[in-house]
């Protein structure tokens, strides 16, 4: 966003924010979604490990018999979250942008609390509602998990957005920014954390809420688990059930290092300790 | 130059149940003019509208009544983006860009001017040399830096696009004393060599004696009085100045006087030959041609002597108390010997 600053300074930060991406600090940053995400394409892949590991506690009782195979179902949700995560992105944050403005009024609190109403109706009974209207398969779960995923986005970039310290506003149009520029070069990137939890959230809810999509037909994750509930095989659900978890946890570990990225930018390394001890030689 | 003619302003005070209260009076027809390439210091008690007046200059507030120019145009007519591009503004709570390094903090008003890479570069590199800063600080955050050195990022960022007018609203407010006088002391400095149009904002005596070439003091949303800092000591004019300024008053004017400037030296005093040999004093330390009346004042009491040897221009002379309790007084008439500027 102000990446295209002109300063010879940037540069050598540049540097250090390469060595910041290298290595070991890298790895201490994005290992959880590493490994989660292993573990989710492990679950999908060899899930006849796990059966076999488990065999003598679990037996299966019926042998999945969906014509679609676990990859393909995983493949679809991916797609299916991916999808609907980026249309309600897509959908929220020019419309919470739009809301933040001053000039916006009474239309924030009107969005605000369409946004929350579609967030408290439940997918079921959403679902019941669709279906008769549009069908069965993708569109009705697609249309469905829009919805959800529009309020935390929204909320949360239109949060991000009204809160920009006083002070921040202040020096900002002191120094000659005029409204685009505020918004472009100080609020977005001070709200930027925010609004990434806002995606994450949208993200996460809607990977689970996404299981649904099997009842009508849409695919994904959640037909074995809704094949296995049907027959009482635990191993059925299970096959659903644990690359659904890891997804969600992938999903989620991964915004939520992207946060931290976001949050603490230039923070951490040149720590208090060079500051403090400097700090007495240079003003005496 | 900067004028305000007869302006006020009022701000809408929350009264009972959400309504509309009565309105609070911030400015009640004040008239100033802060002249060219001089620190002008709005001093007065909180609520007196001293920021009130500042803010005015660069439209981030209209005045009710009243015209403001600059430079002998009407603010109004002023675009206010331009006109903020190209007024300096240093504010309490800094408000440095957490997000930005400190190059890119102080780069902000340069970049929407539309300079080059190059120039900024080199600009930025000036300014963090100009606050005494050093230049490994261009790639850290704010938040790697302690309060003074957050507070020299936004004085660079105030001078960044070298503009001809400062505004600032005590800047140096929130620092820890020690630092506060330190940031002073660099900000006297570069505004002897820079010769902005400064105006100033603060409640503190000390800081206000110590940079103002003009004082202005307000009360209640009115300008009292207003005048050099000497003249003010010779006649502050009103009771209300008189109290506000206080006894101190005297004593922060000796951190302006030269001690070099009120020694006597040999030859030239009435003493004559006697102070060629008193100056070596039972061997104190003499004071530097830097010291302030004030520090010599301080070395008095804190090692127990009426008299100190001073280094001055034309060698080593001889600093009495006497001299010091004279010399703010002395001087409030004549407007003599304020070496410091």
């Amino acid at each position: 966003m102000h990446g295209a600053t002109a300063i010879d300074g940037a540069a050598a930060a540049g540097v250090r924010s390469v060595a910041q991406w290298s290595g070991l600090a890298f790895l201490r940053r994005w290992w959880p979604p590493l490994v989660l995400a292993l573990l989710f394409v492990l679950s999908v892949s060899r899930f006849d490990l796990l059966e076999t590991a488990l065999g003598p506690l679990l037996r299966r009782k019926t042998v999945f018999a969906a014509r679609e195979r676990l990859g393909v179902l995983a493949l679809q949700h991916l797609g299916l979250v991916a999808a609907t995560g980026a249309a309600s992105f897509l959908a929220a944050f020019p419309l919470a942008v739009a809301a933040a403005r001053r000039e916006a009024g009474a239309l924030r609190d009107l969005l605000l609390g369409a946004a929350s109403f579609a967030e408290t109706f439940p997918t079921v009974a959403l679902m019941a509602l669709l279906v008769p209207a549009v069908g069965y398969g993708f569109l009705p779960v697609g249309i469905a998990l829009f919805l959800y995923g529009l309020l935390p986005v929204f909320r949360n970039t239109l949060v991000g957005l009204e809160s920009t310290p006083p002070e921040l506003v202040e020096a900002a149009l002191g120094c000659g920014m005029n409204e685009g520029e505020l918004l472009r070069l100080v609020r977005l990137p001070v709200a930027a954390p925010l609004v990434l939890e806002g995606l994450r959230v949208s993200l996460v809810v809607n990977i689970a809420a996404g299981a649904v999509g099997a009842a009508v037909g849409a695919g994904g994750l959640g037909v074995p688990i809704v094949s296995g509930l049907r027959a009482f095989d635990p191993v059925l659900i299970l096959e659903g059930a644990l690359p659904l978890a890891l997804l969600a946890l992938a999903a989620d570990s991964f915004l939520r290092a992207l946060e931290a990225g976001l949050a603490g930018r230039g923070s951490g390394r040149a720590g208090r300790q060079t500051r403090d001890s400097r700090k007495g030689a240079k003003h005496p | 130059m900067l004028e305000a003619r007869g302006v006020r302003k009022s701000f809408p005070r929350a009264g009972a149940r959400g309504k509309a209260g009565p309105a609070e009076r911030a400015l009640d027809g004040v008239s100033a003019v802060f002249p060219t390439g001089e620190l002008s210091v709005l001093l007065g008690p909180s609520g007196s509208g001293k920021s009130t007046l500042l803010r005015l200059f660069n439209r981030l507030l209209e005045p009710d009544e009243g015209v403001l120019l600059v430079d002998g145009a009407d603010a109004r007519g002023l675009d206010p983006v331009t006109l903020r591009r190209n007024t300096g503004y240093a504010i309490q709570g800094v408000g440095l860009f957490p997000h930005m390094s400190v190059a890119e903090n102080i780069a902000v008003v340069p970049r929407l001017l539309g300079w080059d890479r190059d120039r900024i570069g080199r600009r930025v590199r000036e300014l963090l040399e100009a606050v005494r800063l050093p230049a490994s600080f261009a790639s850290r955050r704010p938040r790697e830096l302690s309060g003074g050195e957050a507070q020299r990022v936004g004085v660079a960022r105030a001078l960044a696009a070298d503009p001809p007018v400062l505004l600032m609203d005590e800047p140096f407010g929130a620092l820890d004393a020690l630092t506060r006088e330190a940031l002073q002391v660099e900000f006297a400095r570069i505004q002897g060599r820079l010769r902005k149009t400064v105006v100033f904002v603060t409640h503190d005596l000390a800081e206000a004696v110590l940079l103002a070439d003009r004082l202005f003091i307000l009360r209640e949303g009115r300008l009292l009085r207003s005048g050099s800092p000497r003249e003010l000591l010779a006649a502050a004019g009103d009771d209300f100045v008189a109290d506000f300024l206080g006894a101190r008053f005297g004593i922060e004017m000796l951190g302006r006087e030269s001690a070099a400037a009120a020694a006597e030296y040999a030859g030239s005093g009435p003493a004559g030959g006697l102070i060629a040999s008193a100056a070596d004093l039972g061997g104190a330390a003499p004071l530097g041609p830097e010291a302030s009346l004030r520090d010599a004042l301080a070395r008095m009491i804190a090692e127990g002597r009426t008299a100190l040897p001073v280094e001055g221009p034309r060698g080593r002379g001889l600093l009495r108390i006497e001299a010091i309790a004279l010399a703010g007084r002395a001087a409030a008439g004549a407007g003599g010997n304020d070496a410091r500027r």
